[in-house]
């Protein structure tokens, strides 16, 4: 039987780990390639790097990161931030990585997605969504980032209604997009992604447990694999994420060692899920 | 020369099946030259994507030929991933491509229907049905090891499963005859039990014993 997945997070800026409350607030927490070499040892099921930076400057530190990491990990290891193109995906998979994340540039050019997946395979190519909670009462839908993609004609209709709870964001979680999360997931799954990372904006940093409402949806509408992120706080939080959906991403709980992955993955089977040990 | 070729035909993840050999510390070499493949001891046939891409790459450099023919005479071929797909006469994929046909069966898609999610994606167990090269023999049995494929190998003889692997249905996830082996998951990306294997496999067809 298939195990659920346990899955380390590393943001990276700069060469270091860090990690914030809602992508501020910064934290030093460690080195990548040491924490990386830990969490396999330790029996982390896969290992994502996110480069929070992704500026062209850091292109080159990330790369010759990825390939000092891939030597020391025997696990899949994932790369996301800033891809924006089919080279950066062929130059970090060259680099060393399995899989890489696209996250803003499937929103702007969904294309990318289609012909990634065909080229480089579905395996590899991971949909990273974030999504935020909608507020029918307050909000105007913005209309520019969802127009861009309706014009581009390849999407089917992707614009927040009244049934939506959650809106996808990009940029960080600056930049609202005016598209429905769960239709967003149904269509990159059905257009070429291997699996959906999803990031709860809401929950991230908060320990007070993952977005199971939305974590649930976002499953039941696609077809393939989905990670959950952001809000782990106890072990709890972890196993009842994964009642719904194929993997858990940790990051604060892990690098601040206040879980270890060998706890967590003992708890998991107490309440019966198959986990790899 | 090494006793080890990786055949590089452009299929994706060479790299990773070349970091494997490097830490283990057994020498290879990658090869695309259809005379360097039908001579070396040991042939590694990785691989990631469409077949239908793979198996017109590997005709192009006159490989096809070359795979076969080594299948044929019992010499050491072990396909990974894609690489253990080409290895049956028949996929789906694409509307359907014929493989090398080194053995008989045929590459499907997994079924959503069966309530599981495409691709197969993640660790899964190796549950062991016969071993008669005693791969396993040091390995503790089931194991995990890391899957990522949409497409199935199914249809095969009982006689060539060595494991097989349960995610909606039972299908073969190693198969072979003597020294000609195919694998599933990724060995490259399943940590110790990877490399186990591998090495069992090596120890078995280089080292003869």
């Amino acid at each position: 039987m298939l195990a659920k997945r346990i899955i380390p997070c590393l943001d990276v800026t700069g060469g270091r780990v860090v990690k914030g409350t809602n992508f501020v607030e910064l934290r030093d927490a460690g080195d990548p390639v040491e924490l990386a070499h830990l969490y396999d040892q330790a029996g982390a099921d896969e290992l994502v790097f996110l480069d929070i930076t992704a500026t062209s400057d850091a292109r080159n530190i990330l790369l010759d990161l990825i390939e000092r990491t891939a030597h020391c990990v025997h696990v899949p290891f994932t790369v996301g931030g800033g891809i924006k193109s089919r080279s950066d995906i062929r130059d970090i998979l060259n680099a060393g990585a399995d899989k890489i994340s696209l996250n803003s540039a499937a929103i702007r050019n969904p294309s990318l997605l289609q012909e990634c997946s065909a080229y480089f395979g579905a395996q590899c190519i991971i949909v990273a969504i974030d999504a935020k909670a909608v507020d029918h009462a307050s909000q105007t839908h913005p209309t520019e980032i969802l127009a861009a993609i309706q014009a581009q004609g390849i999407t089917s209709d992707l614009a927040l209604d009244s049934n939506s709870h959650w809106e996808v964001v990009i940029n960080g979680g600056r930049l609202r997009t005016g598209i429905d999360t769960l239709k967003w997931a149904k269509w990159v799954s059905d257009h070429g992604a291997g699996e959906i990372l999803l990031n709860s904006m809401d929950k991230d940093g908060t320990k007070s447990g993952y977005d199971l409402p939305l974590t649930r949806g976002v499953s039941q509408v696609s077809e393939c694999p989905v990670i959950a992120s952001g809000g782990a706080g106890t072990l709890g939080h972890i196993a009842e994420a994964l009642n719904v959906c194929e993997a858990a991403l940790l990051a604060s709980l892990l690098h601040f060692r206040e879980l270890s992955i060998e706890e967590i993955k003992a708890y998991c089977m107490s309440q019966g899920l198959i986990m790899r040990l | 020369m090494s006793d080890v070729v990786i055949v590089d035909y452009g299929g994706g993840n060479l790299g990773s099946v070349a970091k494997l050999f490097s830490s283990l510390e057994i020498g290879f070499e990658i090869a695309t030259d259809a005379q360097r493949v039908a001579s070396a001891k040991v042939v590694v046939l990785p691989g990631q994507g469409a077949i239908a891409q793979a198996m017109h790459q590997l005709k192009s450099l006159g490989l096809d030929l070359v795979l076969q023919e080594r299948a044929a005479q019992n010499r050491p071929l072990l396909g990974i991933c894609l690489g253990m797909q080409l290895m049956v006469d028949w996929s789906d994929e694409d509307g359907g491509h014929p493989g090398l046909g080194i053995f008989p069966g045929k590459v499907v898609k997994f079924s959503p229907e069966l309530g599981i999610k495409v691709p197969h994606m993640g660790w899964n167990q190796l549950e062991l049905v016969q071993d008669p090269e005693g791969y396993f023999s040091q390995i503790p049995m089931p194991a995990f090891a890391y899957f990522a494929h949409s497409y199935t190998v199914t249809d095969v003889a009982p006689e060539l499963v060595i494991t097989t692997t349960f995610y909606g249905v039972s299908f073969p996830s190693i198969i072979g005859r003597g020294a000609v082996m195919g694998i599933q998951p990724h060995p490259e990306k399943s940590g110790d039990l990877g490399r186990q294997l591998i090495k069992a496999y090596l120890k078995r067809w280089v080292a003869g014993e």
